[in-house]
C-alpha cells in the first residue's frame, strides 16, 4: 500500500498521534526496555501518568511528553506494562482511554488516506464504497465499504446505533462513513491495547524488574484506585443453604416443581427469573451457564419438554428474543397473583431483595461470632 | 415382518443405493451422530476419515436418524466437548414451520402433521433468507447450499468463507440482523432526512423499499417514498416501523444460528420420523412449489405405490404433505400414497392395515 501523505509529510506527528501503529514501534524499536524499566524515576513519573489517567478519564500530557515524540511513545508502553501488573478491572478502563486518545486524532484527520491507512494497519480490510455498490445515492452518502465479519468483529456493542440491524447492508459489506470508520479503529486499537497489556502480564522477567523497582508503589496505586468491596456477597451466598434464604414463595414454588408437579405459567416464570437473577447478579454465575442451572431444575416438572425450557429461559436471561433480562415480578404482583404465601409479611419490595436481606443478617451473624470466638480465645 | 421391520427395510435398500449421494464436506473434522431404529438414544462423538467410510458405516449401521456438527474439530471423535478443539462453524439458517405465524403451520402443529401449505410458507420464507444472503451478504448460489429438513422446512448452510469464524456474539448481530430485531428506520435517513432506500438499490435499501411499499398506505407511502424530507414525520412513520420490520425479517430459529456446536441432519438422509430424504436443493428447486420438493423428498422404492392406514385421531388438516386424505375418518382404514401413510405412521398418527 501506498504511504499516505500524513505519513509522509510528519512523521513526528504520525507517531505522536497514533502511538500504537507499526510506525511509532518502529520509532523506539532500538530502546532495550530492560534498561528502561529499571530507571526508577521513570518509571515513577509513569505511575502519575497512569493515575491521572484513569483518574480524569482522559490523557493529558505533561509539557516534556508534548515536545519528545520518543519519550511519550516509552512513557505510553512503559504504562502498559505496568498496568498489565494491576487488577485486570483496570486494564479495560486503561485501554479504553488510550485508544479514545488515538480514535480523536483519526477522527480530526484531514488526510482520508491517512484513516484508511491506519484502519488497515489494525486488520480492518477497507475499500472506497464505490468499488462495492454501483447506485450513486450510497456513494454520496458513504464513503467506505468493510466486509461483514470485519465489522462485526469489532463494531461496539451494546449500541443501538451499531446493530448491525441499522447498518446500510449490501453485498457482504457494511457502508460506513469516515467517521464511522475512525470509531471502528478505536475498537480494534483497545482490542490491541488488550492484547498487550495481556502478553505483557505473561511476562515474568519485567514483571520482577517492576516489582523490585516499585513495588510498594504499585500495591498503593492499586489500592486507591479499585473500588472497596466488603466481604463479598457471593462468596458468603456459597456457603449457605438455598432455603434458608430464599423467601417463602420461591420456596413454594421450588417444592411444588422438585415433587413433579405442574406449577402454573407465572409461578415458573417468578422462578426462572429469580433463580437466574440470583445465580448471575447475586452468585456472579455467567449467564450461559445460569440458564443450565435453572433448566436443570425444570427437569422435574410433569411436562419438561428440554429444548422448550431452555428457549424460554434464555429469553428471560436476555439470551434471545427482546434481549431484556427480566426481573421477577414484584412482592404486589406476586401477592395479586395469589402467589405469595405471607401476605407481603417479608418487608420487601421483590423477592430478591428477600435474599439480599437475609445475606445482610448472616453476614453481621458471622462478624459477630467471629469478634465474639476472637474475645473467647483472648 | 412388522410395519417397523419393513420401514427399516426401506432405510436399509436407502442407504445402499441412496437416490443422492450423500454428501458431508470436511467430514473428517466433523462429530457424527445417529439414533438406532427402535431406539430413543443418540450415539454420539463418532468420527470419520472420509465420505466413504461414512457411506459404509451408514450402510451397515442403519440409523434412524443421523447428524453431523455444524462445527469443526481439531479432535471430532473426542467425547469430552472441552477437549474437541472448536475451529470453526457453518453459519446455519433453521427455518421451520412450527415457528411460522401462518394459518397453514397453525393447523399443522395442532395435528403434528404438516401440509403442503405450510411447506410452502416455509419455501416463501427460506426464499427471503435466500434474496438476503444473496443481495446483504452477499454470497452467491455456490457459496450457500439449501436443505430440505426431511419434514416441515429448510436448512440452509454457510459452509466457506470468513463468516464461519464468527463466535456467539457476532452471530446474534447476525440473527438480529435477519431477524430485523431492533430495526429502526429513522437510521435510514440522509443529513436531508430522505430515505436512503429505492427499488434498485443494491443491498438492503431495495429490501426496505419493497417493504414499505407493501406495508404503507397511499398518502404515507408517496411521503416516504418521494424525495421529501420525512425526519418531521418520524413519529407518524415510527408507528410503521414495527411492520415494516416484519416485512423485513427472515423467520428463522435463533438458537439454531446461535449454537456454534450445532448437530444437524446430514443432508440426503433420511428422516426417521417422517420416512422423507433431508434433501439437498438447488434454489430453482425452492423456486417451484412445495409439491416438487416433495416429491423430490420421496424415496425412489416408495415413490407411487400405495398402502392402508387407519387414523388414530382426527387431523386438523385435510392435505398432508400435498395428498389429501380424510381427517375424521377414525374408524375405518383408507389407502393413501405409501410416503403418507409412513410418514402418518412415523409420527404416531396412523397404524398400517395388514392385508
Ligand atoms: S412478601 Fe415478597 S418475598 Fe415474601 S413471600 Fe411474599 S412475595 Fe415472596
Amino acid at each position: 500500500m501506498v504511504l499516505p501523505r500524513c505519513l509522509i509529510d510528519d512523521y513526528d506527528r504520525f507517531t505522536f498521534r497514533y502511538p500504537f501503529t507499526r510506525e511509532a514501534k518502529q520509532r523506539v524499536s532500538n530502546v532495550v526496555i530492560e534498561d528502561v524499566l529499571k530507571d526508577r524515576e521513570f518509571l515513577l513519573r509513569c505511575l502519575e501518568f497512569i493515575e491521572r489517567t484513569l483518574r480524569t478519564g482522559r490523557i493529558e500530557l505533561p509539557s516534556d511528553l508534548l515536545e519528545d515524540v520518543e519519550k511519550l511513545l516509552l512513557t505510553l508502553y512503559t504504562s502498559i506494562i505496568i498496568v498489565s501488573l494491576l487488577d485486570k478491572r483496570l486494564w479495560t478502563r486503561f485501554a479504553d482511554i488510550l485508544s479514545k486518545y488515538f480514535s480523536s486524532n483519526l477522527e480530526s484527520e484531514v488526510d482520508r488516506e491517512c484513516i484508511t491507512y491506519i484502519a488497515e494497519e489494525f486488520g480492518i480490510d477497507v475499500k472506497n464504497v464505490r468499488k462495492v455498490v454501483r447506485c450513486e445515492k450510497l456513494q454520496i452518502f458513504f464513503d467506505v465499504a468493510v466486509p461483514l465479519h470485519i465489522y462485526l468483529r469489532y463494531c461496539p456493542r451494546n449500541d443501538p446505533n451499531w446493530k448491525l440491524v441499522n447498518r446500510y447492508v449490501a453485498r457482504g459489506h457494511v457502508l460506513l462513513t469516515y467517521r464511522d470508520l475512525a470509531r471502528l479503529v478505536e475498537e480494534a486499537v483497545e482490542k490491541h491495547i488488550v492484547n498487550m497489556l495481556e502478553n505483557a502480564s505473561k511476562n515474568d522477567i519485567i514483571r520482577e524488574i517492576i516489582v523490585e523497582q516499585i513495588g510498594n508503589e504499585l500495591k498503593k496505586l492499586e489500592t486507591k484506585l479499585l473500588p472497596r468491596t466488603a466481604l463479598s456477597i457471593s462468596k458468603l451466598a456459597r456457603n449457605v443453604s438455598e432455603n434458608q434464604i430464599f423467601p417463602p414463595c420461591i420456596n413454594l414454588i421450588l417444592a411444588d416443581v422438585r415433587s413433579g408437579g405442574n406449577p402454573s405459567h407465572m409461578a415458573r416464570f417468578t422462578l426462572a427469573s429469580f433463580l437466574l437473577n440470583y445465580y448471575v447478579k447475586i452468585l456472579k454465575i455467567p449467564v450461559e451457564e445460569a440458564v443450565e442451572k435453572v433448566v436443570d431444575v425444570f427437569r422435574s416438572v410433569a411436562d419438561f419438554d428440554e429444548r422448550k425450557t431452555r428457549y424460554q429461559v434464555q429469553h428471560i436471561a436476555g439470551l434471545v428474543g427482546g434481549r431484556k433480562f427480566y426481573l421477577p415480578p414484584s412482592c404486589d404482583e406476586l401477592r395479586s397473583l395469589g402467589l405469595c404465601p405471607t401476605e407481603g409479611k417479608c418487608r420487601v419490595k421483590n423477592p430478591l431483595g428477600y435474599v439480599v436481606k437475609m445475606m445482610k443478617s448472616l453476614r453481621r451473624e458471622r462478624t459477630e461470632n467471629r469478634k465474639r470466638e476472637a474475645v473467647n480465645e483472648v | 415382518m412388522g410395519i417397523e421391520g419393513i420401514i427399516r427395510a426401506i432405510f436399509r435398500s436407502y442407504y445402499r443405493n441412496p437416490d443422492r449421494e450423500i454428501e458431508i464436506p470436511d467430514i473428517e473434522r466433523r462429530e457424527i451422530a445417529y439414533q438406532p431404529f427402535g431406539k430413543e438414544v443418540m450415539i454420539r462423538h463418532l468420527a470419520f476419515s472420509s465420505v466413504d467410510e461414512f457411506r459404509r458405516f451408514i450402510v451397515k449401521n442403519t440409523p434412524s436418524h443421523v447428524y453431523y456438527s455444524t462445527a469443526r474439530y481439531r479432535d471430532p471423535g473426542n467425547p469430552d466437548m472441552e477437549r474437541k478443539g472448536w475451529l470453526n462453524a457453518d453459519i446455519v439458517f433453521d427455518i421451520d414451520g412450527d415457528h411460522l405465524p401462518t394459518e397453514g403451520c397453525r393447523l399443522s402443529e395442532e395435528s403434528g402433521a404438516v401440509c403442503i401449505e405450510c411447506l410452502d410458507d416455509a419455501r416463501h420464507e427460506t426464499l427471503k433468507l435466500v434474496d438476503l444472503l444473496e443481495n446483504d451478504l452477499g454470497l452467491s448460489e455456490s457459496e450457500y447450499s439449501i436443505t430440505f429438513s426431511g419434514h416441515r422446512g429448510f436448512h440452509v448452510h454457510v459452509e466457506s468463507g470468513p463468516l464461519l469464524e464468527l463466535g456467539q456474539d457476532e452471530r446474534r448481530e447476525l440473527v438480529d440482523y435477519v431477524r430485523a430485531v431492533g430495526f429502526s428506520i429513522e437510521r435510514f435517513l440522509d443529513m436531508r432526512g430522505r430515505l436512503v432506500a429505492g427499488p434498485d438499490m443494491d443491498g438492503v435499501g431495495s429490501r426496505i423499499w419493497r417493504c414499505i411499499e407493501n406495508v404503507l398506505d397511499e398518502r404515507m407511502r408517496s411521503m416516504v417514498l418521494g424525495l421529501r424530507s420525512v425526519r418531521k414525520y418520524v413519529s407518524r412513520i415510527r408507528r410503521f416501523e414495527n411492520s415494516v420490520a416484519s416485512c423485513l425479517a427472515v423467520m428463522i430459529d435463533e438458537i439454531v444460528t446461535l449454537d456454534i456446536k450445532r448437530l444437524i441432519r446430514v443432508p440426503n438422509s433420511l428422516h426417521g420420523k417422517t420416512g422423507l430424504i433431508v434433501s439437498r436443493l438447488s434454489k430453482q428447486d425452492l423456486e417451484k412449489d412445495a409439491l416438487h420438493i416433495v416429491e423430490l423428498s420421496v424415496p425412489r422404492m416408495i415413490r407411487g405405490k400405495r398402502m392402508r392406514i387407519v387414523l388414530r385421531k382426527r387431523l386438523a388438516v385435510r392435505n398432508v404433505l400435498g395428498e389429501d386424505i380424510d381427517p375424521d375418518r377414525i374408524d375405518e382404514s383408507q389407502e393413501v400414497s405409501t410416503y403418507v401413510g409412513v410418514y402418518l405412521i412415523r409420527r404416531g398418527l396412523a397404524d398400517p392395515v395388514e392385508e
